[in-house]
Protein backbone atom coordinates (compact mmCIF):
# COMPACT_ATOMS: atom_id res chain seq x y z
CA UNK A 1 0.00 0.00 0.00
CA UNK A 2 1.06 3.32 -0.89
CA UNK A 3 1.31 6.30 1.23
CA UNK A 4 0.93 9.28 -1.14
CA UNK A 5 -1.98 9.38 -4.22
CA UNK A 6 -0.51 7.65 -6.97
CA UNK A 7 -2.54 6.13 -10.44
CA UNK A 8 -3.95 2.97 -10.56
CA UNK A 9 -5.00 2.06 -14.04
CA UNK A 10 -5.98 5.94 -15.02
CA UNK A 11 -7.39 6.66 -11.46
CA UNK A 12 -6.32 8.02 -8.69
CA UNK A 13 -5.15 5.70 -5.85
CA UNK A 14 -5.54 7.33 -2.56
CA UNK A 15 -2.77 7.08 0.31
CA UNK A 16 -3.45 4.91 3.04
CA UNK A 17 -3.52 8.42 5.15
CA UNK A 18 -6.62 9.35 3.25
CA UNK A 19 -8.77 6.52 4.52
CA UNK A 20 -7.89 7.58 8.11
CA UNK A 21 -9.87 10.72 8.12
CA UNK A 22 -13.76 10.66 8.57
CA UNK A 23 -15.99 11.24 6.23
CA UNK A 24 -17.10 14.72 5.67
CA UNK A 25 -20.30 15.38 7.92
CA UNK A 26 -21.93 17.27 4.84
CA UNK A 27 -21.40 14.26 2.96
CA UNK A 28 -23.02 12.01 5.65
CA UNK A 29 -26.23 14.20 5.67
CA UNK A 30 -26.38 14.79 2.08
CA UNK A 31 -26.58 10.58 1.86
CA UNK A 32 -28.86 10.29 4.19
CA UNK A 33 -31.44 13.00 3.26
CA UNK A 34 -31.28 10.69 0.05
CA UNK A 35 -32.23 7.74 2.13
CA UNK A 36 -34.97 9.20 3.89
CA UNK A 37 -36.31 9.92 0.60
CA UNK A 38 -36.42 6.52 -0.31
CA UNK A 39 -37.69 4.96 3.35
CA UNK A 40 -41.35 5.48 2.86
CA UNK A 41 -42.50 4.71 6.84
CA UNK A 42 -40.83 8.31 7.31
CA UNK A 43 -42.00 10.02 4.07
CA UNK A 44 -45.78 8.68 5.34
CA UNK A 45 -45.13 9.65 8.62
CA UNK A 46 -44.97 12.84 7.64
CA UNK A 47 -47.43 13.44 5.59
CA UNK A 48 -49.88 12.34 7.70
CA UNK A 49 -48.38 14.68 9.98
CA UNK A 50 -48.95 17.38 8.00
CA UNK A 51 -52.80 16.09 7.22
CA UNK A 52 -53.69 16.06 10.32
CA UNK A 53 -52.10 19.16 10.93
CA UNK A 54 -54.74 20.86 8.01
CA UNK A 55 -57.58 18.99 9.72
CA UNK A 56 -56.54 21.28 12.83
CA UNK A 57 -56.35 24.27 10.92
CA UNK A 58 -59.49 23.93 9.39
CA UNK A 59 -61.10 23.37 12.78
CA UNK A 60 -59.30 26.36 13.89
CA UNK A 61 -60.26 28.69 11.13
CA UNK A 62 -63.90 27.79 11.28
CA UNK A 63 -63.59 28.67 14.80
CA UNK A 64 -62.61 32.11 14.70
CA UNK A 65 -65.47 33.99 14.73
CA UNK A 66 -66.25 37.93 14.82
CA UNK A 67 -63.18 40.29 15.40
CA UNK A 68 -59.98 38.19 15.03
CA UNK A 69 -57.48 39.40 17.36
CA UNK A 70 -53.57 38.25 17.67
CA UNK A 71 -54.81 36.39 20.81
CA UNK A 72 -57.59 34.66 19.23
CA UNK A 73 -54.97 33.39 16.44
CA UNK A 74 -52.20 32.21 19.30
CA UNK A 75 -55.41 30.65 21.14
CA UNK A 76 -56.88 28.76 18.19
CA UNK A 77 -53.99 27.78 16.27
CA UNK A 78 -51.76 26.73 19.34
CA UNK A 79 -54.60 24.86 20.90
CA UNK A 80 -55.89 21.71 18.47
CA UNK A 81 -54.19 22.07 15.35
CA UNK A 82 -50.38 21.76 17.11
CA UNK A 83 -51.81 19.06 18.65
CA UNK A 84 -53.08 17.45 15.80
CA UNK A 85 -49.79 18.38 13.81
CA UNK A 86 -47.14 16.85 16.52
CA UNK A 87 -49.33 14.17 17.71
CA UNK A 88 -47.49 11.42 15.19
CA UNK A 89 -44.25 12.33 15.79
CA UNK A 90 -43.16 9.94 18.45
CA UNK A 91 -43.76 7.20 16.18
CA UNK A 92 -42.25 8.57 12.63
CA UNK A 93 -39.16 9.30 14.75
CA UNK A 94 -39.57 5.27 16.35
CA UNK A 95 -39.81 4.13 12.43
CA UNK A 96 -36.90 6.27 11.43
CA UNK A 97 -34.90 5.12 13.95
CA UNK A 98 -35.68 1.73 13.75
CA UNK A 99 -35.50 1.56 9.63
CA UNK A 100 -31.01 1.54 9.63
CA UNK A 101 -31.63 -2.20 11.74
CA UNK A 102 -35.30 -3.30 10.60
CA UNK A 103 -34.94 -2.80 6.63
CA UNK A 104 -31.48 -3.48 6.69
CA UNK A 105 -29.45 0.02 5.18
CA UNK A 106 -27.33 0.27 8.16
CA UNK A 107 -24.65 -2.18 6.98
CA UNK A 108 -25.09 -0.68 3.57
CA UNK A 109 -23.80 2.53 4.96
CA UNK A 110 -21.26 1.56 7.22
CA UNK A 111 -19.46 -0.75 4.90
CA UNK A 112 -18.47 2.69 3.40
CA UNK A 113 -18.55 5.19 6.12
CA UNK A 114 -17.22 2.78 9.21
CA UNK A 115 -17.84 5.27 11.95
CA UNK A 116 -20.73 4.42 14.10
CA UNK A 117 -21.20 7.53 16.24
CA UNK A 118 -20.91 9.61 13.14
CA UNK A 119 -23.10 7.67 11.02
CA UNK A 120 -25.64 7.95 14.02
CA UNK A 121 -25.30 11.17 14.54
CA UNK A 122 -26.10 11.91 10.62
CA UNK A 123 -28.40 9.75 10.95
CA UNK A 124 -30.66 11.54 13.63
CA UNK A 125 -29.49 15.41 12.89
CA UNK A 126 -30.68 14.20 9.09
CA UNK A 127 -34.15 13.01 10.08
CA UNK A 128 -34.50 16.11 12.63
CA UNK A 129 -33.86 18.24 9.61
CA UNK A 130 -36.12 16.86 7.44
CA UNK A 131 -39.16 17.05 10.28
CA UNK A 132 -37.76 20.80 10.75
CA UNK A 133 -39.03 21.43 7.18
CA UNK A 134 -42.05 19.89 7.32
CA UNK A 135 -42.85 21.74 11.10
CA UNK A 136 -41.49 24.94 9.22
CA UNK A 137 -43.88 24.74 6.23
CA UNK A 138 -46.89 23.46 8.75
CA UNK A 139 -46.33 27.06 10.16
CA UNK A 140 -45.77 28.52 6.96
CA UNK A 141 -49.67 27.03 5.89
CA UNK A 142 -50.94 28.51 9.56
CA UNK A 143 -50.07 31.95 8.51
CA UNK A 144 -51.08 31.54 5.02
CA UNK A 145 -54.29 30.32 6.62
CA UNK A 146 -54.62 33.03 8.66
CA UNK A 147 -53.71 35.67 6.32
CA UNK A 148 -56.85 34.09 4.00
CA UNK A 149 -58.58 33.93 7.12
CA UNK A 150 -58.26 37.65 8.02
CA UNK A 151 -58.50 39.06 4.55
CA UNK A 152 -62.10 37.14 3.82
CA UNK A 153 -62.91 39.20 7.02
CA UNK A 154 -61.76 42.30 5.76
CA UNK A 155 -58.95 42.91 8.40
CA UNK A 156 -55.17 43.78 8.03
CA UNK A 157 -52.41 40.89 8.87
CA UNK A 158 -51.58 42.30 12.30
CA UNK A 159 -52.94 39.34 14.24
CA UNK A 160 -50.78 37.19 12.14
CA UNK A 161 -48.22 37.75 14.75
CA UNK A 162 -49.98 36.05 16.91
CA UNK A 163 -48.90 32.74 15.41
CA UNK A 164 -45.20 33.63 16.29
CA UNK A 165 -45.62 31.58 19.84
CA UNK A 166 -47.32 28.40 18.21
CA UNK A 167 -44.94 28.24 15.65
CA UNK A 168 -42.10 28.24 17.86
CA UNK A 169 -43.63 25.46 19.82
CA UNK A 170 -44.78 23.81 17.27
CA UNK A 171 -40.90 23.78 15.98
CA UNK A 172 -39.77 22.90 19.53
CA UNK A 173 -42.24 20.42 20.38
CA UNK A 174 -42.03 17.86 17.19
CA UNK A 175 -38.01 18.30 17.28
CA UNK A 176 -38.18 17.19 20.88
CA UNK A 177 -40.54 14.27 20.06
CA UNK A 178 -39.19 13.08 16.57
CA UNK A 179 -35.58 13.45 18.40
CA UNK A 180 -36.86 11.12 21.48
CA UNK A 181 -38.99 8.52 18.88
CA UNK A 182 -35.55 8.43 16.57
CA UNK A 183 -33.80 7.71 19.91
CA UNK A 184 -36.59 5.28 20.99
CA UNK A 185 -36.47 3.39 17.75
CA UNK A 186 -32.71 3.27 17.55
CA UNK A 187 -32.01 1.50 21.17
CA UNK A 188 -34.96 -0.71 20.74
CA UNK A 189 -34.51 -1.12 16.91
CA UNK A 190 -38.29 -2.14 16.80
CA UNK A 191 -40.82 0.53 16.22
CA UNK A 192 -43.11 -1.69 18.10
CA UNK A 193 -41.28 -0.97 20.84
CA UNK A 194 -40.47 2.82 20.56
CA UNK A 195 -44.50 3.53 19.85
CA UNK A 196 -44.83 1.20 23.20
CA UNK A 197 -42.53 3.27 24.88
CA UNK A 198 -43.48 6.33 23.84
CA UNK A 199 -47.10 6.11 23.94
CA UNK A 200 -47.73 4.02 26.83
CA UNK A 201 -44.73 3.58 29.21
CA UNK A 202 -44.08 7.62 29.19
CA UNK A 203 -47.54 8.60 30.34
CA UNK A 204 -47.50 6.11 33.01
CA UNK A 205 -44.03 6.89 34.32
CA UNK A 206 -45.53 10.29 35.79
CA UNK A 207 -47.19 8.04 38.78
CA UNK A 208 -44.02 6.20 39.64
CA UNK A 209 -43.43 6.88 43.40
CA UNK A 210 -40.67 5.70 45.30
CA UNK A 211 -41.56 6.41 49.02
CA UNK A 212 -42.65 9.80 49.39
CA UNK A 213 -40.58 11.22 46.31
CA UNK A 214 -41.80 12.26 43.58
CA UNK A 215 -39.94 10.72 40.80
CA UNK A 216 -42.48 10.75 38.16
CA UNK A 217 -42.24 14.90 37.62
CA UNK A 218 -38.48 14.45 36.90
CA UNK A 219 -39.67 11.92 34.51
CA UNK A 220 -42.62 13.11 32.85
CA UNK A 221 -42.29 13.71 29.05
CA UNK A 222 -45.85 14.54 28.09
CA UNK A 223 -45.62 16.98 30.77
CA UNK A 224 -42.42 18.45 29.87
CA UNK A 225 -43.51 18.67 25.73
CA UNK A 226 -47.31 20.14 27.20
CA UNK A 227 -44.98 22.92 29.47
CA UNK A 228 -42.87 23.62 26.14
CA UNK A 229 -45.60 24.25 23.62
CA UNK A 230 -47.45 25.92 26.26
CA UNK A 231 -44.94 28.86 26.27
CA UNK A 232 -43.43 29.78 29.69
CA UNK A 233 -42.32 26.98 31.93
CA UNK A 234 -39.79 28.27 34.77
CA UNK A 235 -38.46 27.44 38.08
CA UNK A 236 -39.55 23.85 39.32
CA UNK A 237 -41.37 23.35 36.43
CA UNK A 238 -38.59 24.48 34.25
CA UNK A 239 -35.92 22.22 35.70
CA UNK A 240 -38.72 18.91 35.88
CA UNK A 241 -39.05 19.83 32.54
CA UNK A 242 -36.01 20.13 31.66
CA UNK A 243 -34.55 16.98 33.38
CA UNK A 244 -37.46 14.93 31.87
CA UNK A 245 -36.68 16.16 28.57
CA UNK A 246 -32.56 15.72 29.14
CA UNK A 247 -33.16 11.86 30.77
CA UNK A 248 -35.74 10.87 27.68
CA UNK A 249 -33.29 11.95 25.22
CA UNK A 250 -29.63 10.86 26.91
CA UNK A 251 -31.18 7.60 28.26
CA UNK A 252 -32.74 5.73 25.25
CA UNK A 253 -29.07 7.64 23.22
CA UNK A 254 -26.86 5.98 25.20
CA UNK A 255 -28.62 2.65 24.98
CA UNK A 256 -28.28 3.09 21.13
CA UNK A 257 -24.97 4.04 21.34
CA UNK A 258 -23.91 0.80 23.46
CA UNK A 259 -25.81 -1.68 21.63
CA UNK A 260 -24.61 -0.06 18.27
CA UNK A 261 -20.99 -0.30 19.66
CA UNK A 262 -21.59 -4.49 20.15
CA UNK A 263 -23.61 -5.20 16.81
CA UNK A 264 -25.10 -3.46 13.87
CA UNK A 265 -27.32 -6.58 12.97
CA UNK B 1 -2.76 -6.26 1.52
CA UNK B 2 -5.13 -8.00 4.06
CA UNK B 3 -4.64 -9.37 7.15
CA UNK B 4 -6.09 -11.01 9.90
CA UNK B 5 -3.55 -11.50 12.43
CA UNK B 6 -4.58 -14.41 15.42
CA UNK B 7 -8.39 -13.42 15.27
CA UNK B 8 -11.20 -14.66 17.82
CA UNK B 9 -14.06 -14.05 18.37
CA UNK B 10 -17.19 -15.68 20.13
CA UNK B 11 -20.70 -15.00 20.62
CA UNK B 12 -22.30 -15.48 23.83
CA UNK B 13 -20.95 -19.43 24.91
CA UNK B 14 -20.20 -20.03 20.76
CA UNK B 15 -17.07 -19.32 19.87
CA UNK B 16 -17.04 -18.06 16.15
CA UNK B 17 -13.28 -18.05 15.13
CA UNK B 18 -10.60 -19.03 16.89
CA UNK B 19 -7.14 -17.58 16.32
CA UNK B 20 -7.68 -17.45 12.61
CA UNK B 21 -4.62 -15.64 10.74
CA UNK B 22 -4.56 -15.45 7.00
CA UNK B 23 -3.40 -12.87 4.28
CA UNK B 24 -4.99 -11.77 1.13
CA UNK B 25 -2.42 -10.28 -0.80
CA UNK B 26 -3.16 -7.58 -4.05
CA UNK B 27 -3.91 -8.86 -7.62
CA UNK B 28 -4.57 -12.25 -5.42
CA UNK B 29 -7.37 -14.49 -5.10
CA UNK B 30 -8.17 -16.30 -1.51
CA UNK B 31 -11.01 -18.68 -2.08
CA UNK B 32 -12.55 -19.56 1.70
CA UNK B 33 -14.24 -22.60 1.86
CA UNK B 34 -15.89 -24.57 4.76
CA UNK B 35 -19.33 -25.46 5.75
CA UNK B 36 -22.04 -23.36 7.11
CA UNK B 37 -21.07 -22.10 10.61
CA UNK B 38 -17.45 -22.52 9.61
CA UNK B 39 -16.96 -18.81 10.32
CA UNK B 40 -16.27 -17.53 6.86
CA UNK B 41 -18.87 -14.94 7.33
CA UNK B 42 -18.12 -13.54 10.61
CA UNK B 43 -14.20 -13.00 9.22
CA UNK B 44 -15.14 -11.47 5.82
CA UNK B 45 -17.38 -8.96 8.32
CA UNK B 46 -14.05 -8.16 10.10
CA UNK B 47 -12.72 -6.58 7.26
CA UNK B 48 -15.19 -4.03 6.52
CA UNK B 49 -14.90 -3.52 10.47
CA UNK B 50 -18.84 -4.79 10.73
CA UNK B 51 -17.41 -6.89 13.65
CA UNK B 52 -14.51 -6.89 15.76
CA UNK B 53 -12.42 -9.43 16.95
CA UNK B 54 -12.09 -10.15 20.59
CA UNK B 55 -8.18 -10.54 20.22
CA UNK B 56 -6.50 -10.09 17.37
CA UNK B 57 -6.01 -7.59 14.37
CA UNK B 58 -7.41 -6.93 11.00
CA UNK B 59 -5.70 -4.62 9.20
CA UNK B 60 -5.45 -3.35 5.75
CA UNK B 61 -2.11 -1.84 4.68
CA UNK B 62 -0.50 -2.19 8.01
CA UNK B 63 -3.67 0.10 9.44
CA UNK B 64 -6.55 -1.92 11.89
CA UNK B 65 -9.20 -1.33 9.86
CA UNK B 66 -11.32 0.18 12.82
CA UNK B 67 -9.00 2.97 12.14
CA UNK B 68 -10.86 3.83 8.78
CA UNK B 69 -12.81 6.61 8.69
CA UNK B 70 -14.31 6.06 5.23
CA UNK B 71 -13.88 2.79 3.20
CA UNK B 72 -14.86 3.36 -0.45
CA UNK B 73 -12.43 2.50 -2.70
CA UNK B 74 -10.68 0.60 -0.24
CA UNK B 75 -12.35 -2.15 0.67
CA UNK B 76 -15.90 -3.07 -0.13
CA UNK B 77 -18.02 -6.28 0.34
CA UNK B 78 -20.76 -8.08 -0.82
CA UNK B 79 -22.79 -10.20 1.79
CA UNK B 80 -26.46 -11.68 1.91
CA UNK B 81 -28.05 -10.09 -0.72
CA UNK B 82 -31.41 -11.01 0.64
CA UNK B 83 -30.91 -8.23 3.80
CA UNK B 84 -30.45 -5.34 1.00
CA UNK B 85 -32.80 -2.85 1.84
CA UNK B 86 -36.24 -3.69 0.28
CA UNK B 87 -37.35 0.12 0.43
CA UNK B 88 -34.70 1.24 -1.56
CA UNK B 89 -34.18 1.21 -5.89
CA UNK B 90 -31.21 -0.30 -6.77
CA UNK B 91 -30.75 3.06 -8.54
CA UNK B 92 -31.24 4.96 -5.09
CA UNK B 93 -28.91 1.90 -3.59
CA UNK B 94 -25.97 2.73 -6.13
CA UNK B 95 -25.92 6.32 -5.54
CA UNK B 96 -25.99 6.19 -1.95
CA UNK B 97 -23.16 4.55 -1.95
CA UNK B 98 -21.90 6.26 -4.79
CA UNK B 99 -22.17 9.74 -2.69
CA UNK B 100 -20.61 8.12 0.57
CA UNK B 101 -17.62 6.41 -1.59
CA UNK B 102 -17.18 9.34 -3.42
CA UNK B 103 -17.51 7.94 -6.39
CA UNK B 104 -19.46 10.06 -9.30
CA UNK B 105 -22.71 9.66 -9.73
CA UNK B 106 -21.88 9.19 -13.94
CA UNK B 107 -20.62 5.72 -12.85
CA UNK B 108 -24.16 4.51 -11.30
CA UNK B 109 -25.44 4.20 -14.86
CA UNK B 110 -22.53 2.10 -16.12
CA UNK B 111 -22.41 -0.19 -13.13
CA UNK B 112 -25.90 -1.21 -13.55
CA UNK B 113 -25.67 -2.27 -16.90
CA UNK B 114 -22.29 -4.14 -15.85
CA UNK B 115 -24.53 -5.84 -13.60
CA UNK B 116 -27.84 -5.83 -16.04
CA UNK B 117 -30.19 -3.89 -13.85
CA UNK B 118 -30.51 -0.86 -16.05
CA UNK B 119 -34.60 -1.85 -17.09
CA UNK B 120 -35.26 -2.19 -13.48
CA UNK B 121 -33.05 0.94 -11.80
CA UNK B 122 -36.50 2.17 -10.61
CA UNK B 123 -37.81 -0.92 -9.16
CA UNK B 124 -38.04 -1.94 -5.15
CA UNK B 125 -35.49 -4.32 -3.95
CA UNK B 126 -37.98 -5.86 -2.31
CA UNK B 127 -39.85 -6.63 -6.20
CA UNK B 128 -36.43 -7.93 -7.13
CA UNK B 129 -35.87 -12.21 -7.70
CA UNK B 130 -32.62 -13.31 -5.13
CA UNK B 131 -30.74 -13.58 -8.51
CA UNK B 132 -31.02 -9.45 -9.31
CA UNK B 133 -30.37 -8.85 -5.57
CA UNK B 134 -27.18 -10.62 -5.90
CA UNK B 135 -26.29 -8.55 -8.97
CA UNK B 136 -27.00 -5.49 -6.93
CA UNK B 137 -24.95 -6.65 -4.52
CA UNK B 138 -22.19 -7.00 -6.61
CA UNK B 139 -22.91 -3.78 -8.07
CA UNK B 140 -22.58 -2.20 -4.59
CA UNK B 141 -19.06 -3.61 -4.91
CA UNK B 142 -17.38 -2.90 -7.24
CA UNK B 143 -19.30 0.49 -8.05
CA UNK B 144 -16.10 2.27 -6.49
CA UNK B 145 -13.29 0.15 -7.92
CA UNK B 146 -12.21 -1.20 -3.95
CA UNK B 147 -8.47 -2.34 -3.55
CA UNK B 148 -9.66 -5.36 -1.80
CA UNK B 149 -13.00 -7.14 -2.63
CA UNK B 150 -15.07 -9.33 -0.17
CA UNK B 151 -17.40 -11.49 -1.37
CA UNK B 152 -19.28 -13.62 0.69
CA UNK B 153 -20.98 -16.16 -1.85
CA UNK B 154 -21.45 -13.97 -4.32
CA UNK B 155 -22.82 -16.54 -7.29
CA UNK B 156 -25.51 -17.71 -4.96
CA UNK B 157 -28.85 -17.58 -6.88
CA UNK B 158 -26.89 -16.30 -10.21
CA UNK B 159 -27.65 -17.99 -13.28
CA UNK B 160 -24.77 -19.67 -14.88
CA UNK B 161 -24.76 -16.93 -17.44
CA UNK B 162 -24.24 -14.15 -14.45
CA UNK B 163 -21.72 -16.62 -12.87
CA UNK B 164 -19.76 -16.67 -15.64
CA UNK B 165 -19.51 -12.80 -15.86
CA UNK B 166 -18.44 -12.75 -12.25
CA UNK B 167 -15.69 -14.90 -12.66
CA UNK B 168 -14.44 -12.16 -15.42
CA UNK B 169 -14.66 -9.67 -13.36
CA UNK B 170 -13.11 -10.97 -10.25
CA UNK B 171 -10.25 -12.41 -12.70
CA UNK B 172 -9.76 -9.04 -14.09
CA UNK B 173 -9.89 -6.64 -11.01
CA UNK B 174 -7.40 -9.58 -9.04
CA UNK B 175 -5.49 -8.94 -12.51
CA UNK B 176 -5.65 -5.08 -12.02
CA UNK B 177 -3.77 -5.67 -8.50
CA UNK B 178 -7.23 -5.93 -6.23
CA UNK B 179 -6.94 -8.29 -3.29
CA UNK B 180 -10.24 -10.53 -3.19
CA UNK B 181 -11.43 -12.74 -0.48
CA UNK B 182 -14.02 -15.24 -1.80
CA UNK B 183 -15.99 -17.54 -0.19
CA UNK B 184 -18.01 -20.20 -1.45
CA UNK B 185 -19.84 -23.45 -1.03
CA UNK B 186 -19.05 -23.88 -5.30
CA UNK B 187 -16.11 -25.66 -4.66
CA UNK B 188 -15.58 -25.94 -8.18
CA UNK B 189 -15.78 -22.11 -8.45
CA UNK B 190 -13.34 -21.62 -5.82
CA UNK B 191 -10.99 -24.15 -7.36
CA UNK B 192 -10.96 -22.22 -10.72
CA UNK B 193 -10.86 -18.53 -9.18
CA UNK B 194 -8.44 -18.94 -6.20
CA UNK B 195 -4.62 -18.51 -6.19
CA UNK B 196 -4.96 -19.29 -2.69
CA UNK B 197 -7.12 -21.74 -0.80
CA UNK B 198 -8.48 -21.94 2.60
CA UNK B 199 -10.62 -23.97 4.51
CA UNK B 200 -11.92 -23.23 7.32
CA UNK B 201 -14.03 -25.80 10.21
CA UNK B 202 -15.52 -24.68 13.05
CA UNK B 203 -13.90 -21.33 13.23
CA UNK B 204 -10.43 -22.70 12.65
CA UNK B 205 -8.18 -22.49 9.82
CA UNK B 206 -7.55 -26.43 8.76
CA UNK B 207 -5.46 -25.58 5.78
CA UNK B 208 -4.10 -22.70 4.11
CA UNK B 209 -1.89 -23.40 1.05
CA UNK B 210 -1.77 -22.34 -2.73
CA UNK B 211 -3.46 -23.65 -5.32
CA UNK B 212 -1.18 -25.41 -7.15
CA UNK B 213 0.28 -26.85 -3.75
CA UNK B 214 -3.07 -28.02 -2.73
CA UNK B 215 -3.88 -29.44 -6.00
CA UNK B 216 -0.73 -30.61 -8.19
CA UNK B 217 0.18 -34.02 -7.57
CA UNK B 218 3.05 -36.08 -9.12
CA UNK B 219 0.32 -39.01 -10.92
CA UNK B 220 0.16 -38.72 -15.19
CA UNK B 221 -2.28 -40.36 -16.80
CA UNK B 222 -0.60 -41.83 -20.17
CA UNK B 223 -2.02 -43.10 -23.42
CA UNK B 224 0.42 -44.39 -26.17
CA UNK B 225 0.03 -46.77 -28.94
CA UNK B 226 2.20 -49.38 -26.96
CA UNK B 227 1.19 -49.22 -23.32
CA UNK B 228 3.03 -52.36 -22.15
CA UNK B 229 6.65 -51.25 -23.22
CA UNK B 230 5.71 -47.75 -22.02
CA UNK B 231 4.89 -49.81 -18.41
CA UNK B 232 8.69 -51.81 -18.31
CA UNK B 233 9.99 -48.86 -19.16
CA UNK B 234 8.82 -46.99 -16.53
CA UNK B 235 8.53 -49.78 -13.83
CA UNK B 236 12.46 -49.90 -14.53
CA UNK B 237 12.95 -45.81 -14.31
CA UNK B 238 10.70 -47.06 -10.46
CA UNK B 239 7.91 -45.78 -10.98
CA UNK B 240 4.56 -47.25 -9.91
CA UNK B 241 2.06 -47.94 -12.73
CA UNK B 242 -1.63 -49.02 -13.08
CA UNK B 243 -3.35 -49.93 -15.95
CA UNK B 244 -6.69 -48.49 -16.57
CA UNK B 245 -9.31 -49.22 -18.99
CA UNK B 246 -8.29 -48.00 -22.50
CA UNK B 247 -4.78 -48.54 -22.53
CA UNK B 248 -4.61 -45.46 -20.04
CA UNK B 249 -1.51 -45.78 -17.75
CA UNK B 250 -1.52 -44.22 -14.18
CA UNK B 251 1.97 -43.12 -13.35
CA UNK B 252 2.67 -42.52 -9.74
CA UNK B 253 6.00 -40.39 -8.69
CA UNK B 254 6.53 -38.70 -11.84
CA UNK B 255 5.71 -35.59 -13.56
CA UNK B 256 4.18 -35.73 -17.16
CA UNK B 257 7.21 -34.02 -18.63
CA UNK B 258 9.23 -37.10 -17.25
CA UNK B 259 6.52 -39.71 -18.86
CA UNK B 260 6.75 -37.59 -22.31
CA UNK B 261 10.64 -37.86 -22.60
CA UNK B 262 10.54 -41.59 -21.35
CA UNK B 263 8.05 -42.67 -23.79
CA UNK B 264 10.13 -40.29 -26.53
CA UNK B 265 13.32 -42.13 -26.02
CA UNK B 266 11.02 -45.77 -26.31
CA UNK B 267 10.27 -44.43 -29.68
CA UNK B 268 6.38 -45.31 -28.62
CA UNK B 269 3.63 -42.50 -30.59
CA UNK B 270 1.92 -40.62 -27.29
CA UNK B 271 -1.70 -40.29 -27.82
CA UNK B 272 -2.72 -37.90 -24.82
CA UNK B 273 -0.63 -37.07 -21.68
CA UNK B 274 -2.28 -35.45 -18.80
CA UNK B 275 -1.74 -34.22 -15.03
CA UNK B 276 -3.63 -35.78 -12.84
CA UNK B 277 -4.81 -32.96 -9.96
CA UNK B 278 -6.61 -33.53 -7.06
CA UNK B 279 -9.80 -32.16 -6.63
CA UNK B 280 -10.78 -29.88 -3.71
CA UNK B 281 -13.88 -31.60 -3.45
CA UNK B 282 -12.18 -34.69 -2.28
CA UNK B 283 -9.48 -32.88 -0.75
CA UNK B 284 -12.42 -30.57 1.52
CA UNK B 285 -14.23 -33.82 1.84
CA UNK B 286 -11.26 -35.64 3.67
CA UNK B 287 -10.31 -31.98 5.64
CA UNK B 288 -13.32 -31.29 6.89
CA UNK B 289 -14.39 -35.18 7.71
CA UNK B 290 -15.84 -35.64 11.29
CA UNK B 291 -12.63 -36.32 13.47
CA UNK B 292 -10.17 -35.53 11.03
CA UNK B 293 -7.30 -34.04 12.34
CA UNK B 294 -5.12 -31.04 10.81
Amino acid sequence: MTTTDTTRTGQTVRSIAYYRTPLPFGTLLRAHLRIWRAQRGVLIGGLVAMGAGVIGLIAATASLTGRVTAADVATHFGGFPVLAFSLIWLAVGGIAGASPFKSGWAPVVLTVAPRRGRWLTACLTSFLLLTLAVAVAFDLLAALVTAVVLATKGQGLGPVSGLVKPALAIVLLVLIQAGVGFLLGAASRSVTAAIIIGYVVAPIIPAAKIGSVDLGRWLDLEGALTAVSSGHPSGGALAAAMTAILLWIGGPAVIAWSRLRKSIA
Amino acid sequence: MLVFDHVSKSFGATQALRDVSLTVQPGKVVGLVGHNGAGKSTLMRMAVALLRPDTGDVTIGGEPVEQFGRLGGLIAASFDASTLPAQWSAGTALRVTAELAGVPEARVAPTLEMVGLTAAARKKVGQFSMGMRQRLAIGLALLAEPRVLILDEPTNALDPAITHQLWDWITQHAARGTAVLISSHNLAEVEQLADRIVVMQKGEVVRDAAKDELLDTDTALVRVDQPDVLRDRLQRHGHQVESLPDGVLRVTGARTDEVGEIAHRAGLVVWELVEQRNRLADIYQSLTAEGSTR
